[in-house]
């Protein structure tokens, strides 16, 4: 069996040694921007879009020149006159130009591609800060910057149905490493958002200890899905995804990298096709490169199928940018070719302003209707100054 | 990489209708006739899909062609959601399996190469709805005329999936020759003969609805048998 031993770096079966605290109950904490402070739990309002536009706006300044021939122009008018209305002119082409770019744009954006059709959007029977349509948040772990953000797809916005994705990131119990998880709960199965969420927590608790490899860590975390998901099994569909009738099940992808900020050994594990890309001297590597279409196209998830779990180690450093996503995204950055994935090698070279993070994940493009859900980490405090 | 290379999906869907003469003969029992049928089913499937699941009205591209002596392109590929007038078929007289097959492999092609320059493009599927063996002329249009035509619509790349549905008088045989297979199994179906051609419409049309809806939901070919039709071995 492989086994994902780093320098120093060794995991531990289960959950119980972790780092004590949070509680069992999911807490989305959202916090406006990124900071030092501890993030506002639960009342801080995260939109969609950005807010006011940020277009640029021309203004043009017509400054009489001195009078030369009389004051007038060919016409006979004052050349004040003239000026004005050639002035005038150049303003309302300067508006038609901007009318047009707003038309074709998105918040200032080219593009990727044709667009969504518009939608009406339902909430999933309610509203509620613990399990959000879109989660975002951003900081610090020791010395490595987080992004972390969630946003409902259109499909489940349509349909009223929740966010099956889920994102967890934490320091080790030991403070040496930050564990971070990305879960996909699967579509075709019932309360998969529960699934995914237990998986997350239970990744990001695992004690990096001993060394049993990363097999009995997701048997582990599958154990915890297993027990928390028990009283979904056997229910008949209900509200929730009219098409779902297995029980529940996730997909789930682990990262770990060095807390101190400095040159290393990070470390990728992955079961189903959550994908993670490292961003390194200005391209993207997938991690886990496609290795074909299952029948059906469906993926291996947890907690019943441990059979296809992949890892890989990578040189970890700074400059580097690790982002662990769902499907929902990590399609469109094609395998780090795609026209999104080459737009965020300069806009993610260091870490974003949160609202400029949660834009780029929010990206307008049809046919991308699932769940989005990105974790990106960078080596070394980039937030130590942010208004 | 991933195929996807991030562009929009594309799935192509081309329903390919026998408007030919025993389609629209007049019943005795002044029932609609199976063109009848077939042309409120083809209008019914596109307003369906659009206002459906908008995923699926977003991805799924819909060409409608129509056969007989002529093959005519009555709607263009077009999303659903795009989709703002679908022009009605028109009857034909013979059944030419040699000229339908030709025209849907330059109709493909073409279609293939625009959508590309956009779209991560999936492997087409056609539908290919007929009740009536090939007849040309004076004469049975023998296999070995359009079979090779038929193959090279099996083989241009993405290598569409075709999807035989017959009923009346066509033969199995011909069926399994048109159709190619999925996982194993021949995309054939017979109506039984106790089925109405109106029911095996009828059937057609939700199988189809569900194919789309269900391969664009999962991202991949899954195509259902229409009810009161035979899967054929």
């Amino acid at each position: 069996m492989i086994r994902a031993t780093l320098a120093g770096l060794l995991l531990f079966i289960g959950t119980g040694q972790a780092v004590p605290g949070p509680s069992p109950v999911p807490s989305v904490m959202v916090s406006p921007t990124p900071g030092p402070r501890p993030p506002i739990v639960g009342t801080g309002q995260v939109r969609a879009k950005p807010g006011p536009s940020s277009e640029p706006t021309v203004t043009v300044t017509v400054t009489p020149g001195p009078r030369q021939g009389g004051g007038t122009g060919v016409l006979g008018w004052p050349m004040w006159i003239l000026s004005g209305l050639a002035g005038g002119g150049v303003v309302l082409l300067g508006q038609l130009l901007l009318g047009r770019r707003a038309r074709t744009s998105v918040g200032g954006r080219a593009p990727l591609g044709p667009l969504p059709q518009p939608l009406p959007v339902l909430l999933a029977g309610g509203a509620d800060s613990r399990a959000p349509g879109v989660a975002l948040d951003g900081g610090m772990l020791a010395q490595t910057t987080v992004r972390a953000v969630s946003i409902r797809g259109r499909r489940h916005r349509y349909r009223g149905e929740p966010l099956q994705d889920a994102y967890a990131v934490r320091l080790s119990a030991d403070g040496r490493w930050v564990i971070a998880a990305v879960a996909d709960g699967l579509g075709s199965t019932l309360h998969a958002e529960h699934a995914a969420a237990v998986a997350v927590r239970a990744a990001t608790k695992l004690s990096l200890t001993s060394d049993p490899g990363w097999h009995a860590a997701f048997a582990s975390v599958a154990g915890e899905v297993m027990r928390a998901t028990a009283r979904f099994r056997g229910q008949p569909a209900g509200r929730h995804g009219a098409g779902a009738s297995d029980p529940p099940a996730t997909t789930l992808t682990i990262g770990v990298v060095p807390a101190d900020g400095r040159r290393g050994v990070a470390a990728c594990a992955a079961i189903g096709d959550s994908p993670a890309l490292w961003l390194h001297d200005g391209m993207w590597t997938e991690i886990f490169p496609p290795e074909g279409q299952r029948p059906g196209n469906v993926t291996s998830a947890l907690p019943d199928d441990l059979g296809e779990l992949r890892e890989r180690q990578i040189d970890w450093g700074p400059g580097d940018v690790l982002i662990l996503c769902s499907d929902g995204f990590g399609t469109a950055m094609g395998g780090g070719g795609s026209t999104l994935a080459q737009r965020l090698v300069t806009s993610w070279s260091s870490p974003p302003a949160l609202r400029s993070f949660l834009r780029d994940v929010d990206f307008q493009l049809s046919t991308y209707d699932d769940d989005r859900t990105v974790l990106a980490l960078w080596a070394g405090r980039h937030d130590t100054a942010v208004l | 990489m991933r195929s996807a290379n991030g562009r929009p999906r594309a799935f192509p869907f081309y329903i390919v209708c026998d408007v030919s003469h025993s389609m629209h003969t007049a019943r005795e029992d002044g029932r609609p006739t199976p063109f009848e049928v077939l042309s409120n089913c083809v209008g019914e499937l596109l307003f369906e899909l659009e206002a459906g699941d908008p995923g699926v009205s977003e991805a799924a591209h819909v060409a409608v062609v129509s056969f007989s002596d002529k093959v005519e392109l009555v709607l263009p590929l077009t999303r659903p959601c795009d989709a703002i007038r679908v022009p009605a078929l028109r009857p034909g007289r013979q059944t030419d399996y040699l000229a339908v097959f030709r025209e849907l492999v330059k109709i493909i092609e073409k279609d293939n190469r625009k959508l590309s320059k956009q779209f991560d493009v999936r492997a087409p599927v056609v539908f290919f709805i007929t009740d009536g063996e090939p007849y040309v002329g004076e004469h049975h249009q023998d296999v070995k005329i359009w079979g090779p035509a038929r193959d090279r619509l099996a083989g241009l790349e993405p290598a569409p999936y075709i999807v035989a549905l017959g009923f009346g008088t066509v033969r199995e045989e011909t069926l399994r020759r048109v159709a190619t297979s999925l996982r194993g199994e021949v995309l054939a179906f017979a109506g039984e003969i106790a089925t109405g051609a109106a029911t095996v419409l009828h059937g057609i049309a939700q199988a189809v609805s569900d194919s789309i809806s269900a391969s664009v939901n999962r991202n991949t070919a899954v195509l259902r048998g229409p009810g009161g039709m035979r899967q054929l071995r």
